[in-house]
C-alpha cells in the first residue's frame, strides 16, 4: 500500500512530447482512471510508475520517496497489460511463480535444471509454490495452473495476469487496458471483479482505459488527460456534473452532451436559440459561448421554472427502459434527450415544433476557450454560483 | 528435323526456280559436339566454314560445347539415353572406351577400307593406333598432345646448368631441380603434375619404362612389376630430391609463370597458354619427357573425332568432315591456335602449312620428336574403369603428400586396382 | 447422400494435377532409382542386369562410402549447432543496435543471397596457399602457411568453415525476423517481474519465444548441410584423398565421373533414407518441446 505522486514529469520521444510537466498524486488505496484518447500519453504515465521508461524531468514518488532511478522489479509495481504478456511457453502456475523465482531465488539457484539441486533451493520452491496456490484460489484458477496461455480463454488469461500481478503483494497495482481484449460481456463482469479485488486488497490502483463508462464505474477518481495534460482529476460524478471544460464534458457520458451555440448579449445575458436564458455571464470579453446540458435533463412539454426551446422531434431509438430521441433545433443543432421509454413521444411525420424544457439547474455555459464558465442568476430561485461544488 | 528441313529445302526450290542445282542437294546437316571451348571454339567455327565452302550439301551445325572431356562423356551418355546424340563428337582420347563399350560409336575401319588412296593422305599408323580397340579404328586423333618437361632457364642457368645442354634423364633433372631448389625462399625445384586427369603422367613414367597398366589380357594390374616399380623410384626422387610439393597443378603453373618453379612436367597442350602468361619476363624451353630404356613409350593425350551417326547418308557426310578437320587444312588450323599437335604427318613437312612454324617454335617442335614413340591413353576396361582412375589418383596423392611410402603405395593402389576388374 | 459419388470425382479431379505431379516427379524417380539400385547399370548402357543386394554388400565394404559418411555427419554436427548458433547471437547483437541493422543483415545475408558456386571460387582465392589472403593474415600471427584445401587435416575443415560461415547469415535473418515477432510487452511485463537482466532475459524470454524459429532453423539448416556439395565440388572434389569427401558429392562421383550408375542409386536410396530418418527424428524430439 502507498500513496503516489508524480511531480512535474517531462517525457519526449524523439521530437514528440509526449508529456509536458503533468502532476497527479494518488492517494494510498485509492482507484484512480486515466481516462483519454489514444495517444494522449496515459500509457506513457503508466510505464513512467512503473519504471518501464525513463523519465526526462520530474519526479516520481511513491511513499514519499523518489523512485524515477529505481529500477522496475525493485519499485514494489505491479503490472497488467493489456495483451496480458503472459509468457506462452510456461503453464499458468509458473507464470504466476515468476516474479517470486526471480526475487527470492539466487542467481545460481534459477538456472535451468541443476538450479534446483542447489542448497536452499527446495524449501523457497515450496514457498513460492503455496503462494502461487493461494493467489490462484482467489482469481478461481486452482484448476487451470497446469495449462500454457494457449490453452487458456481471454478471461481465464486475465485471471492468470492478475494472479501474476497479486502474488508478491505489490504496493501500487498497474492496468493498461486489462479489458479491451475482452468481448462486451466479459468484460462488464471482469470489470466487477477487478473494483472487488480492489475493494478485498485495499491497495492503490491505477488503471488506464479509453472507456469513460469503465473509468467511471469502478474508480474512485478519473484524471482526464488529452495532449499529455490532465484535464481534470475529480469523482466521477463531479465530471459528470461539473466538467471543467467542453472536452471533458464531451468525453464524459454516452450518450454523449448536448452541445448548442449561444453567446452573451450587451445585458451579459446568454441567449441561445433567439431565447434569452436568464443566467448572467460575468465580465465582457465572452461573447461566444457554448451551451451544454445532458440528454437526460432535456423533456417535453413546458415546465415551470425551467428552460425553455422549440425543438422537434427527428428520431427516436427504443432501447426497453428507455428511449433515445434525436430532436433538432430552431437554431439547425441536433441534441438528443433521454427518457423512460413509457414517457416518450412518438415520431410523427413533418413533425412538429413543440416546446421541450432543460432543467436550469443542469445548464452548462463553456466559453470561447471550452472552460465552463460560473454563473450568475438573475432570477432568485435557480442555482447560485456559490452553491457549486 | 530432316522432314522440316526437306520441306524448307522443298519450298526453296519453288521460290527460287531459277538457283544452281547445287543449291536443292543441301539436305545433309551434320550435329557436331566439340569440348573445351575457351581453346577450340574458333578452330571449330574457322574449321565448318572452310569444309561447308567445299562442300555445299552438307551443313555444320554445333551444339553447345562442354567445358572438358569430363562433361563431354558425361554429355554423349545422356543423350545416348535420351536419343538425342549429335553425328560426330570429340572425345578425350582416353574417353572412347566407354563409347566403345556403350556400342555409341560407329566403326570408321569400313570407310578406311573404301578409301582409294589412304596410305597417302599422312594418317601415320602410330597415330591411327591411337584411336583403335579391339582390331577396329574408333576415331581418328585431331589434336594431340605429350608430356614434355618445361624448364626456365634463368633458374637453370643460376644453378649452374646449361641451357644448351638440358638433362635427358630423370636423375639429371632431378639433381638439377635439387641445386634449383638448395637456396630455398619462395624457389622451387621442380613439379610432376601426377594429378593430370586419367592418371596421364603415372601412365607416362610406367610406359616410358616399357611398362604396362594391365597383362595384354587386360585381366591383372601389371603396374605393380619391375618396370611400374622403376617408375615409382623415380616418383619417390623427385619427392625427395627434387623439391616436389603437394601442391594442386594451378599452383603449379602460377609458380612457373612467375618464374618460381625450376622444372614443370606436364603438357606440350600449355605452351601457348605459357607463352602468353610469361611474355618475355624470362625464358623457358621445353625438351622430352626422359624415356629411360629402350621401347619406352609415352600417351598422347587430346581429342580425337568420332563418328556417331547411324544414317549411311550422314555417315558417308560425316567421313568426309572427320578428314577434313584431321587432315592438313584443319590440322594447320588447329594448331597454330593451340598448343597441340595434328594426327597427320603432310603439315609439318610442308613450308606452306607448318613446316616453318615449327622452325620458329622450337618449343613446339619438342612434342613432334616425340611422334615416334607415342601410345594410347589407356583406358581401363569395365564397367569400373573410371573408378580405377580415381583409385590411382588416390594413391598417387597419399604418396605425393607422404602419408604412405612409394613402394606401399604401388602395392595398395595394385591390390585396389585389381579389384576393380572384370573377373 | 446421393451426392457423395459426384463430390468424389470432384475431389479426385481437383487433386488430380497434384497427384500426377507428385508421381511423375517424386514418387517415380524415387522408385526408379530404387529400382536402379538393384542392377549394375553403366549411366548411358543400353541393357542392365540384376544383382539383388550387391551394391548394398559392395557399399558396406567401401571405404569411401565410410568415409563420405562419417564426413557428412562431422558436417551436420559442426555447421548446424556452430551456424545456428552465431546465427542468434549475431541477430542478438545487431538487433540490439538498430542504427546498423540494414547494413549487418545485408552484409551477413551476402553468402545467403549468392550463389555458393561463385563465392567457393572467392574462397579458393583467399585460401590460396601463397597468395591467398588468409595464409598472409594468419603469417601475422606467425601461424605456419599450409594449403588449405589439399591438407588432409585441414581440407574438412576449412569445407566445414566455409559451410558456417554460409549457413550463420540465414539463421541471422531469420532469427531477427523472430526476434522481431516478440511483442514487446512481454519484455516489460518480465522487467516488472525482475526479469531485467540481459543474460536473464535472452535464456527466459527470448530463446523460449524463438523456439518455433529456432526449430524452423534447425530444420533448414539440417538439411541444407546434409546437402553440401558445391564447395566440395568446387574447392576439393572430395580430395585430398577423400578426407574432404561427402555423400552426394559422392553419389555425382559414382553416377556422373565413374557411370556407376547402379551404385549411385543404392548411394542415393541410402542418403535418403538417412534424410528420412532425420526428419522423423527430428519431429519427434524437437517438435513436441517448442510448440506452445
Amino acid at each position: 500500500m502507498a500513496s503516489l505522486a508524480l511531480q512535474a514529469i517531462c517525457k519526449s520521444f524523439g521530437e514528440t512530447r509526449v508529456l509536458d510537466r503533468l502532476d497527479l498524486e494518488v492517494q494510498d488505496g485509492e482507484f484512480l482512471s486515466l481516462l483519454g484518447p489514444s495517444g494522449c500519453g496515459k500509457s506513457t504515465v503508466l510505464k513512467l510508475i512503473a519504471g518501464l521508461d525513463h523519465l526526462d524531468a520530474g519526479a516520481i514518488r511513491l511513499d514519499g520517496r523518489d523512485v524515477a532511478r529505481v529500477a522496475a522489479k525493485h519499485r514494489n509495481v505491479a503490472m497488467v497489460f493489456q495483451s496480458y504478456a503472459l509468457y506462452p511457453y510456461m503453464s499458468a502456475a509458473r507464470n504466476i511463480a515468476t516474479p517470486l523465482e526471480m526475487r527470492r531465488l539466487s542467481r545460481w539457484q534459477r538456472l535451468p535444471v541443476i538450479g534446483r539441486w542447489l542448497p536452499g533451493a527446495a524449501s523457497i520452491h515450496a514457498g513460492i509454490d503455496a503462494s502461487v496456490r493461494r493467489v490462484a484460489e482467489t482469481v478461481s484458477l486452482e484448476q487451470l495452473l497446469e495449462r500454457k496461455p494457449g490453452q487458456l480463454s481471454g478471461g481465464q488469461r486475465q485471471r492468470v495476469a492478475l494472479a501474476r500481478a497479486m502474488v508478491r503483494n505489490p504496493a501500487i497495482f498497474l492496468f493498461d487496458e486489462p479489458l479491451s481484449n475482452l468481448d462486451t460481456h466479459l468484460r462488464k463482469q471482469v470489470r466487477t471483479e477487478i473494483a472487488d479485488l480492489h475493494r478485498r486488497l485495499g491497495t492503490t490502483f491505477v488503471y488506464v482505459t479509453h472507456d469513460q463508462e469503465e473509468a467511471m464505474a469502478i474508480s474512485d477518481r478519473v484524471a482526464v488527460m488529452e495532449g499529455g495534460r490532465i484535464l481534470q482529476l475529480a469523482a466521477p460524478e463531479t465530471l459528470y456534473v461539473r466538467p471543467d471544460s467542453v472536452t471533458v464534458a464531451r468525453f464524459i457520458g454516452d450518450p454523449a452532451i448536448n452541445l448548442i451555440p449561444a453567446a452573451a448579449d450587451a445585458s451579459g445575458h446568454v441567449v441561445a436559440d433567439n431565447t434569452q436564458i436568464e443566467f448572467l455571464v460575468p465580465g465582457r470579453s465572452a461573447r461566444a459561448l457554448t451551451l451544454g446540458f445532458r440528454p437526460e435533463s432535456l423533456f417535453p412539454g413546458a415546465r415551470a421554472g425551467a428552460m425553455q426551446l422549440r425543438m422537434r422531434l427527428v428520431s427516436r431509438e427504443y432501447q426497453g427502459a428507455r428511449c433515445t430521441l434525436a430532436l433538432e433545433t430552431a437554431g439547425g443543432s441536433t441534441v438528443h434527450a433521454v427518457l423512460p421509454a413509457a414517457e416518450s413521444p412518438a415520431v410523427k411525420r413533418g413533425g412538429d415544433w413543440q416546446s421541450w424544457s432543460i432543467d436550469r439547474a443542469q445548464l452548462l455555459v463553456f466559453d470561447s476557450e471550452g472552460l465552463r464558465v460560473d454563473l450568475a442568476s438573475a432570477v432568485a430561485g435557480t442555482i447560485s454560483p456559490s452553491e457549486e461544488i | 528435323m530432316q522432314r522440316h528441313l526437306s520441306t524448307f529445302t522443298l519450298l526453296g526450290s519453288l521460290l527460287f526456280a531459277g538457283a544452281p542445282p547445287g543449291a536443292t542437294a543441301q539436305a545433309t546437316e551434320l550435329v557436331v559436339d566439340y569440348n573445351i571451348p575457351a581453346a577450340f571454339k574458333q578452330v571449330h567455327e574457322d574449321l565448318a566454314k572452310a569444309f561447308m565452302a567445299r562442300y555445299p550439301s552438307v551443313k555444320i551445325t554445333f551444339t553447345a560445347p562442354t567445358a572438358n572431356y569430363e562433361e563431354a562423356i558425361q554429355r554423349i551418355l545422356r543423350q545416348a539415353v535420351t536419343k538425342q546424340l549429335p553425328d560426330v563428337s570429340y572425345q578425350g582420347l582416353n574417353r572412347q572406351r566407354v563409347l566403345v563399350d556403350r556400342s555409341i560409336a560407329v566403326d570408321l575401319t569400313p570407310f578406311i577400307a573404301a578409301e582409294k588412296d589412304w596410305k597417302n593422305q599422312g594418317y601415320d599408323d602410330a597415330l591411327l593406333s591411337l584411336g583403335q580397340l579391339n582390331g577396329k579404328q574408333w576415331s581418328l586423333g585431331f589434336s594431340l598432345s605429350t608430356p614434355v618437361v618445361y624448364y626456365n632457364l634463368d633458374l637453370v642457368k643460376r644453378a649452374g646448368g646449361d641451357p644448351n645442354n638440358l638433362p635427358g634423364s630423370w636423375e639429371g633433372i632431378i639433381a638439377l631441380a635439387k641445386k634449383i631448389d638448395a637456396p630455398g625462399g619462395n624457389v622451387h625445384g621442380m613439379q610432376f603434375v601426377w594429378d593430370i586427369t586419367g592418371n596421364w603422367l603415372w601412365q607416362a613414367l610406367v610406359f616410358s619404362h616399357g611398362g604396362s597398366m594391365l597383362t595384354p589380357d587386360e585381366k591383372k594390374v601389371a603396374f605393380d612389376g619391375p618396370k611400374g616399380q622403376a617408375a615409382m623410384k623415380d616418383l619417390a626422387a623427385m619427392l625427395k630430391d627434387g623439391g616436389m610439393r603437394d601442391i594442386s597443378n594451378p599452383v603449379a603453373l602460377q609458380n612457373f609463370a612467375a618464374g618460381t618453379l625450376g622444372i614443370w612436367v606436364y603438357t606440350t597442350a600449355a605452351i601457348g597458354a605459357v607463352n602468353k602468361q610469361i611474355g618475355s619476363r624470362f625464358e623457358f624451353r621445353t625438351g622430352p619427357f626422359p624415356i629411360p630404356v629402350a621401347g619406352g613409350r609415352v600417351p598422347a593425350g587430346g581429342n580425337a573425332v568420332m563418328m556417331l551417326t547411324r544414317d549411311p547418308a550422314k555417315q558417308r557426310a560425316a567421313w568426309e568432315y572427320i578428314k577434313f578437320a584431321t587432315g592438313p587444312v584443319g590440322a594447320t588450323t588447329m594448331v597454330r591456335a593451340t598448343g597441340y599437335f595434328p594426327a597427320n604427318t603432310i603439315p609439318a613437312q610442308r613450308a606452306d602449312l607448318l613446316g616453318d612454324f615449327y622452325k620458329n617454335n622450337p618449343n613446339h617442335l619438342t612434342a613432334i620428336k616425340q611422334l615416334a614413340y607415342v601410345t594410347g591413353w589407356y583406358a581401363f576396361p569395365g564397367e569400373n574403369g573410371l573408378k580405377v582412375t580415381d583409385v590411382i589418383k588416390d594413391q598417387l596423392q597419399a604418396i605425393v603428400n607422404r602419408s604412405t611410402t612409394p613402394e606401399q603405395g604401388l602395392a595398395t593402389m595394385a591390390a585396389s586396382v585389381q579389384a576393380l576388374l572384370p573377373r | 447422400m446421393h451426392a457423395m459419388p459426384h463430390r468424389s470425382w470432384l475431389g479426385w479431379a481437383l487433386s488430380a494435377p497434384g497427384i500426377i505431379a507428385l508421381f511423375t516427379l517424386v514418387v517415380g524417380p524415387g522408385l526408379v532409382t530404387a529400382l536402379l539400385s538393384f542392377s549394375d547399370w553403366q549411366f548411358g548402357a543400353t541393357s542392365l542386369n540384376w544383382i539383388g543386394f550387391d551394391n548394398f554388400v559392395a557399399m558396406w565394404h567401401d571405404e569411401t562410402f565410410r568415409k563420405a559418411f562419417r564426413n557428412t555427419l562431422l558436417y551436420i554436427c559442426v555447421v548446424v549447432p556452430a551456424s545456428v548458433g552465431l546465427g542468434l547471437m549475431l541477430a542478438l547483437l545487431v538487433e540490439s543496435d538498430p542504427g546498423l541493422r540494414a547494413f549487418y543483415r545485408a552484409a551477413f545475408f551476402l553468402p545467403v543471397a549468392s550463389t555458393l558456386i561463385a563465392m567457393a571460387v572467392v574462397w579458393q582465392f583467399m585460401l590460396h596457399p601463397t597468395a591467398g589472403l588468409v595464409n598472409h593474415v594468419l603469417s601475422w600471427f606467425r601461424v605456419a602457411p599450409t594449403d588449405w584445401l589439399k591438407n588432409p587435416a585441414t581440407a574438412l575443415w576449412t569445407i566445414i568453415a566455409i559451410g558456417v560461415w554460409s549457413k550463420t547469415g540465414l539463421a541471422m535473418v531469420l532469427f531477427m525476423a523472430g526476434l522481431q515477432s516478440i511483442p514487446r510487452d512481454l519484455y516489460d511485463a518480465g522487467q516488472i517481474d525482475g526479469i531485467d537482466e540481459a543474460w536473464d532475459r535472452v535464456l527466459r524470454i527470448t530463446v523460449p519465444m524463438l523456439g518455433p524459429t529456432t526449430l524452423f532453423v534447425l530444420t533448414i539448416s539440417a538439411i541444407q548441410a546434409f546437402q553440401v556439395f558445391d564447395t566440395v565440388q568446387v574447392l576439393t572434389e572430395g580430395g585430398p584423398n577423400k578426407t574432404s569427401e561427402v555423400l552426394l558429392h559422392l553419389i555425382y562421383s559414382e553416377g556422373f565421373s565413374f557411370f556407376r550408375a547402379g551404385y549411385a542409386a543404392a548411394l542415393t536410396v541410402v542418403y535418403l533414407l538417412v534424410v528420412l530418418c532425420l526428419i522423423q527424428l527430428q519431429a519427434l524430439v524437437v517438435e513436441r518441446r517448442v510448440h506452445y
